[in-house]
């Protein structure tokens, strides 16, 4: 017999085991446009986008890589994407050529379901603009340390696949140079989506003083920040969770979400110590006794 | 021509014999992944898709004689069905155009939990609404003119017995002045175990909720051990397992179910339990940090406090550190 053959036949159908096994739990990230030409100036989106496979994940924590001296991200757009809770917030070095965040989607993201019309995919939305003028192919690509997490309780590792974008700069000017970014904030007229203010207090958390979780979502362009009003003070730009500074609340706290085209939502947080109602109360109690003392005074009056 | 044959075989037998071997393995790993029947189709796009009769003029070929009238015509109303209104039993008469597409927005969610449930919608992450569903577990919840884009929907069921679902959640597009269906969602059961720690060779009861006569798969973990249940009328299914098939140690079972009419549901909670031995502290089961009975913001943001660090509470695989496998936890059980 030979041994060797069946040796090979053998080797062969476990790594056909093995690899297909390995391809049954995997998600891929990658970019859209995948290759693309600009010229020196333009402003293009490219979508990070996530495919899940048969997996439910839950968790990403993204990292790209790109040419500083050919790309400069100008924003990140979180307009329409899966991640509804921000772990951390799209940060980009422009001099390091580095981009991170990470998210999270409660409940998981199985994949896009049949008939959905559209990309529901979507992770974020780099926007980059070319500032070199050399002609040439550059690379955007996902770093090695980049994960996704599936949804099954215990944050295990999904194996992971990413697939980058190769631009081509192309010599010359454009005489009618793409700003695709300028396009979408144009067009958004709409507010980010009513929200809540959570106000809560822990003795383990923030020594033991009120703070408030505040969270929302803009369809469009994406919620670019948040900003704070405490009582009379002046608004000022915070994150979630803030410790508010008027501990006895006894002040309405308003916080302001604005996108990325400045629309605004604005919600508020009435405390049932609130100054102003009290204020109020004290004024009509005034009245009140005023026209009691007023009403019997002329009853006595002969 | 027997060692000729005798070659063949082996050509074809190893193959087939590690295939053997290793599936088991396979299909544990594929416990891990989950098909759903969930399915999006849109009223309004002008073409029909997903379970819709009709929609705008695309009328599918159907006619009113088609329906078993004697004439008129057929046209499709709003929420793509047939409108019979111009469907006559006597002579045809001429009738309007078909109705004019919606103006609104609208997003229909459709399926089975469980008899009487309580079901929960978050959307975005968010509690948006609480409705029941009816003695037979069917729900229906119908949302207005919701803001175009796209959006993270969650559904939490809580069963007639008190019990809570896992968050089932699913993405989808919503577009302006169309309806957008979401049908075919089947609630992923609800499970309990009678006892988080049994002794090898005890029965450990496990039990929950699903559609009425829905096919139960329950998964034991880790291994390769699943076992397979009926839901009856009430929608209650159990299962009684035999831990002398197990080893000392840690185990996690978990369930997910097939409907009557064939529809998939994804995975439920996941359970831990001990044979012959006690399962670690939970002080924080299910990332519930601040104890309210909600996984929200508020719990999110003391993960955010404890970033980095350590806190027995926090953090929930109890791996020294508060990091990006406790938020994934976070996730898993959110409630809004």
């Amino acid at each position: 017999m030979n041994y060797k053959k069946y040796l090979s036949i053998t080797a062969f159908s476990l790594f056909l085991i093995i690899f297909s096994s390995g391809f049954c739990q995997a998600s891929s990230v990658y970019l859209d446009p995948e290759k693309e030409e600009y010229y020196k100036g333009e402003v293009f989106i490219v979508e990070i986008l996530v495919d899940t496979e048969t997996e439910c994940i839950n968790t990403v924590d993204i990292g790209l890589s790109f040419d500083p001296s050919v790309l400069k991200v100008e924003d990140f757009s979180k307009g329409e994407s899966l991640l509804s809770v921000w772990l951390k917030e799209p940060e980009f070095f422009n001099e390091e050529g580095r981009l991170l965040f990470s998210g999270g989607i409660p409940g998981g993201y199985c994949g896009r379901l049949p008939g959905d019309p559209g990309k529901s995919n979507i992770l974020g939305k780099v926007i980059f603009s070319v500032k070199s003028h050399i002609p040439g192919e550059t690379q955007v690509v996902f770093s090695n340390d980049s994960r996704v997490l599936l949804n099954d309780g215990k944050g295990s590792d999904s194996k992971l696949h990413t697939i980058g974008s190769t631009f081509t700069v192309l010599s010359g000017r454009s005489n009618n140079p793409r700003h695709e970014w300028q396009n979408k904030i144009e067009e958004d007229k709409t507010s980010p989506e009513p929200f809540e203010i959570k106000i809560s207090r822990e003795e383990s958390v923030f020594d033991g003083k009120y703070f408030i979780s505040f969270s929302t979502i803009d369809k469009q362009t994406g919620v670019d920040h948040y900003e704070i009003k405490e009582g009379g003070e002046c608004w000022k730009v915070v994150s979630s969770p803030y410790i508010l500074e008027n501990q006895k609340l006894d002040k309405i706290i308003k916080v302001k979400a604005v996108d990325k085209a400045s629309n605004e939502r604005i919600v508020e947080f009435v405390p049932d110590n609130n100054s102003i109602l009290n204020y109020l109360f004290l004024i009509f109690s005034v009245l009140i006794i005023i026209i009691t003392v007023q009403f019997f005074y002329r009853k006595r009056k002969p | 021509m027997v060692r000729l044959f005798e070659k063949r075989f082996m050509f074809l037998a190893i193959p087939i014999f590690f295939g053997l071997v290793f599936f088991p393995f396979i299909a544990y790993g594929q416990t891990a992944t989950t098909s759903l029947s969930v399915t999006v189709s849109v009223c309004g796009n002008g073409f029909i898709d997903g379970a819709e009769d009709c929609d705008g003029s695309d009328l599918g070929g159907q006619t009113c004689v088609g329906l078993g009238y004697d004439g008129g015509t057929l046209s499709c109303k709003a929420d793509c069905t047939f409108d019979l209104s111009g469907c006559s039993e006597e002579a045809p008469f001429p009738t309007g155009l078909s109705s004019p597409p919606s103006e609104k927005t609208y997003v229909i969610l459709e399926g089975i939990a469980y008899p009487e449930a309580s079901i929960d919608l978050l959307i975005d992450g968010e509690l948006f609404d609480t409705t029941k569903a009816d003695s037979e577990g069917y729900f229906n919840i119908k949302l207005v003119d919701l803001t175009p884009g796209l959006y993270n929907f969650g559904l939490q069921a809580e069963d007639n017995k008190g019990r809570k679902s896992i968050t089932f959640s699913f993405s989808s597009t919503v577009s302006r002045g169309v309806t957008t269906n979401i049908r075919d969602i089947l609630m992923p059961p609800t499970i309990e175990l009678e006892k988080t720690s049994v002794e090898k060779g005890d029965f450990l009861n496990i039990s929950g909720q699903s559609a009425p006569g829905s096919e139960i798969s329950i998964f034991f973990e880790p291994g390769v051990i699943f076992k397979k249940s009926i839901s009856d009328q009430n929608g209650d299914w159990s299962y009684s397992f035999n831990t002398g098939l197990l080893e000392r140690g840690l185990y996690s079972v978990k369930a997910k179910s097939v409907s009557s009419k064939g529809l998939k549901s994804s995975f439920s909670k996941i359970l831990d339990f001990g044979v012959s031995m006690g399962l670690k502290g939970e002080l924080c089961f299910g990332a519930d940090f601040n104890k309210d009975g909600k996984v929200d913001l508020v719990d999110f943001s003391i993960l955010l406090y404890w970033w980095n660090r350590y806190d027995l509470c926090v953090d929930q695989n109890q791996d020294g550190i508060v990091n990006l496998e406790d938020f994934s936890i976070l996730m898993y059980y959110w409630t809004g």
